[in-house]
């Protein structure tokens, strides 16, 4: 049976991506274009007659001439044709139809095949529209297919059109190139006949004066759409009271507007933090569970210890930030499937432009004050390559959940329980310090990127507005489950691997329990092993910011998850309860040879902004792996993030010491 | 003959000219010659949004400042195809 390929592509905001759920339901599989940050989705379809169609969401676009990387890799699998695909669904809008026939008439010019798809027709009778299918299929020259919210229901027949139109795939038969004129307005155009030769040589830059040919095609495509478009879409008018109009007067509004976001931000980071609380304990209890029960019915050696705190850890490690990104993305792909999230790039790009972001960067910056986890996962709904990254960047400096545990012990253990001015808390106070300082460290992080990173000429943000539509739940959900899926088998599986090779280091040292050198020796404690010789060997470089080599094997085996620092300092001075006061307690009367306690203000400083700036997470290096496509981006996060946390704890401890 | 940003919400006018018009805007259909709806200045934000060809479209003040527009009555917006035809050929 032939295996088609097909080009799933439209303009953006005109659901494609639903007619993608559709047709693929949850056989899809995310990943990245290869060396971009681009997000590429594949689903597999099996058609009536057995054969099967690979289809490639493409990332949303407005013409042949990208604006942004994800529009280059669209407008570049485009004219890739016919090496790379047999035919292209084009998907357009009731609303936006002249508009989505610019990207489309280009198309039909690079004479592929396309089937085109019309969404959202089942809103046409409450919008007062008319669409001529019969005429739209003349003066384009290629099947249409109009498609609704119930189109779920009507999978099998949506099917059967696919493979009717893929058993005969016929290259449309208008040409609009020609009729355009282009060569007699432009000379240098002389030698172009064909539109794909043209297009190629806007690429390349090859012709004197291409903006002036690019908009001069663009005007003139229009003008022949208007020859025919009054044939073919009607519009009553409609009163302006529509529902579109009536939110927006509030979702826009100078001071509602933020309101109502600020809301729907303090539900979302309210439901992350503390909602999700409730199943990750779930899963750490059932996690406990499962160890007794494995060493009790094990022998304990070493590969039940390898099984227990090494691979199931390293799952259950994983699983933990499920109930996180399910809930985060609980409110992230309704914004985005009902149209509001234009509203915030509304409201908010003006703000986050100096720093490089885009007003699709304050949701994913605010969720990342629970986890940087999910948070950088939610970067995917940000167009251009250069913001997403400068977002993705900046997200891990926010103070995360994780950091707080860290917090809590040291300022118990170097903060006096005193109040300033009577009512203000100084232990709060440091608290509530820490949270400015990741929030002002972010922002800073996107000045300098913005700043330092190569800048394509600055495009003004000039945005269509999707009407208000509420998503199929259908449509909702398989979305959600692929983000959840794709965190778990993506950035899974490097946390997974992280988890086994720290165990392996903390758990094997280069001599026995009597001192004899032996290669691999286990089990040996943490003091010895692997993991606890590096500590020794990197105390010269970290005693200039009041480390000892307990605390930097803390830090080091804290690089599993932040949290983790505490407990490693429990087993390092054998705390039995793992108890806060007790770790406390415990840490104070730590004293240095000379009688001085170990952790002092200057050290207590030091390892509190070092834990503000330092990338110690291995889930937050492999979700930026995942969701940037290599590990350049993720290396050069740590270098720099732990880098900052080196120089900024060094400089507070010599001050203070 | 106005600047586009100088339009009170719902009225309706005819762009007549774009000085320097970016390619994104005239790929979004914003172009010589097409009817556009006010709908919102949003001078916070330093937005205004517009609707045009069907769609809602958000436009930076500072772009707008470069529409040249000529405002539209009730009876005239009905002939819009009319006056599309004087633009035919630019």
């Amino acid at each position: 049976m032939k295996k088609y390929k097909l080009l799933l592509a439209g303009n953006s905001n005109v659901g494609k991506s639903t007619l993608f759920n559709v047709l693929t339901g949850l056989h899809k599989q995310t990943g990245n274009y290869p060396g971009t940050t681009v997000t590429k989705s594949t689903g597999i379809v099996k058609l009536p007659d057995g054969s099967v169609a690979e289809i490639i969401d493409l990332p949303g676009t407005e013409s042949l001439y990208p604006h942004s990387a994800d529009e280059e890799v669209a407008v570049k699998e485009l004219m890739g044709f016919p090496e790379n695909a047999d035919a292209v669904i084009y998907v357009a809008d009731i609303d936006g139809l002249k508009k989505n026939l610019l990207l489309l008439s280009q198309i039909i010019d690079l004479k592929i095949p396309v089937l085109l798809v019309v969404n959202k027709a089942d809103k046409m009778k409450a919008k007062g529209v008319e669409i001529d299918t019969k005429a739209l299929e003349k003066h384009l020259g290629v099947p249409v297919v109009m498609f609704g919210q119930k189109a779920f229901n009507r999978r099998k027949e949506l099917l059967q059109i696919l493979r009717d139109f893929l058993k005969n795939p016929r290259v449309p038969g208008k040409d609009f190139y020609s009729s355009l004129r282009l060569n007699e307005t432009f000379p240098e155009l002389k030698s172009i006949n064909a539109y794909r030769e043209l297009v190629k040589a806007v690429h390349k830059e090859d012709l004197p004066d291409v903006r002036q040919i690019i908009k001069k095609e663009i005007i003139r495509r229009y003008h022949l759409f208007n020859r025919f478009f009054s044939e073919i879409y009607k519009r009553q008018p409609q009163d302006r009271t529509d529902l579109t109009g009536r939110l927006d007067r509030v979702f826009l509004h100078p001071l509602w507007g933020y309101a109502v976001f600020f809301t729907l931000m303090f539900l979302m980071f309210q439901s992350v933090y503390q909602l999700a609380e409730y199943p990750m304990n779930t899963i750490d209890a059932l996690y406990h569970r499962i160890s007794v029960w494995l060493s009790g019915v094990l022998s304990g050696n070493v590969l039940t210890d390898l099984l227990i705190n090494g691979l199931l850890s390293g799952i259950f490690g994983v699983l933990i930030f499920v109930p996180q990104i399910a809930f985060l993305f609980l409110f992230v792909i309704l914004m985005e499937k009902t149209g509001y999230m234009s509203r915030v790039v509304y409201l908010t790009d003006r703000w986050l432009k100096p720093f490089g972001m885009s007003g699709k960067s304050l949701v994913p910056l605010i969720s990342g004050t629970a986890c940087a986890v999910p948070a950088i996962m939610a970067t995917r709904s940000i167009e251009t390559r250069r913001e997403r990254l400068i977002t993705m960047l900046s997200i891990p400096f926010t103070t995360c959940a994780a950091r707080l545990p860290v917090y809590t012990v040291m300022i118990a253990l170097i903060i006096p329980d005193q109040t300033l001015w009577g009512f203000v808390g100084m232990k709060g106070l440091t608290l509530f310090s820490l949270y400015v300082l990741g929030f002002v460290s972010a922002l800073i992080t996107g000045l300098v990127l913005n700043f330092r990173m190569q800048k394509r000429s600055a495009s003004p943000l000039i945005m269509l507005m999707p009407d208000y539509h509420w998503p199929a739940l259908k449509d909702w959900f398989v979305d959600w489950v692929d983000k959840i899926r794709s965190f778990v088998f993506g950035a899974g599986k490097i946390i997974v691997a992280f988890s086994v090779v720290l165990w392996f280091l903390g758990t094997h040292g280069p001599k026995d329990e009597k001192g004899n050198p032996k290669i691999l020796a286990y089990p040996v404690a943490l003091e010895t092993s692997y993991l606890g010789q590096f500590g020794k060997f990197i105390e010269p470089a970290f005693r200039p910011l009041g480390f000892d080599w307990k605390i930097d094997i803390a830090v080091l085996s804290s690089f599993a998850a932040r949290e983790i620092f505490i407990s490693t300092l429990a087993t390092i001075y054998s705390v039995e309860d793992d108890h806060p006061e007790k770790i406390v307690e415990r840490l104070r009367s730590e004293r240095r040879p000379d009688g001085t306690p170990v952790f002092d203000f200057a050290t207590g400083i030091a390892v509190l902004l070092f834990y503000a700036f330092a990338l110690q997470c291995m889930s937050t290096l492999a979700v930026i792996r995942q969701e940037t496509g290599s590990w350049k981006y993720a290396l050069a996060a740590f270098v720099f993030m732990t880098g900052t946390a080196y120089l900024v704890a060094l400089t507070a401890y010599q001050i203070l010491a | 003959m106005m600047k586009l940003t100088e339009l009170k919400p719902n009225e309706k006018a005819l762009i007549t000219r774009i000085h320097n018009a970016p390619v994104k805007m005239l790929e979004m259909g914003i172009l010589e010659g097409i009817r556009v709806q006010m709908i919102k200045h949003s001078p916070l934000q330093k937005m205004i949004l517009l609707r045009a060809n069907g769609n809602l479209i958000a436009l930076p003040q500072q772009v707008a400042q470069r529409v040249v527009v000529r405002p539209l009555n009730e009876d005239e917006s009905l002939y819009c195809e009319k006056v599309l035809s004087e633009y035919e050929e630019i």
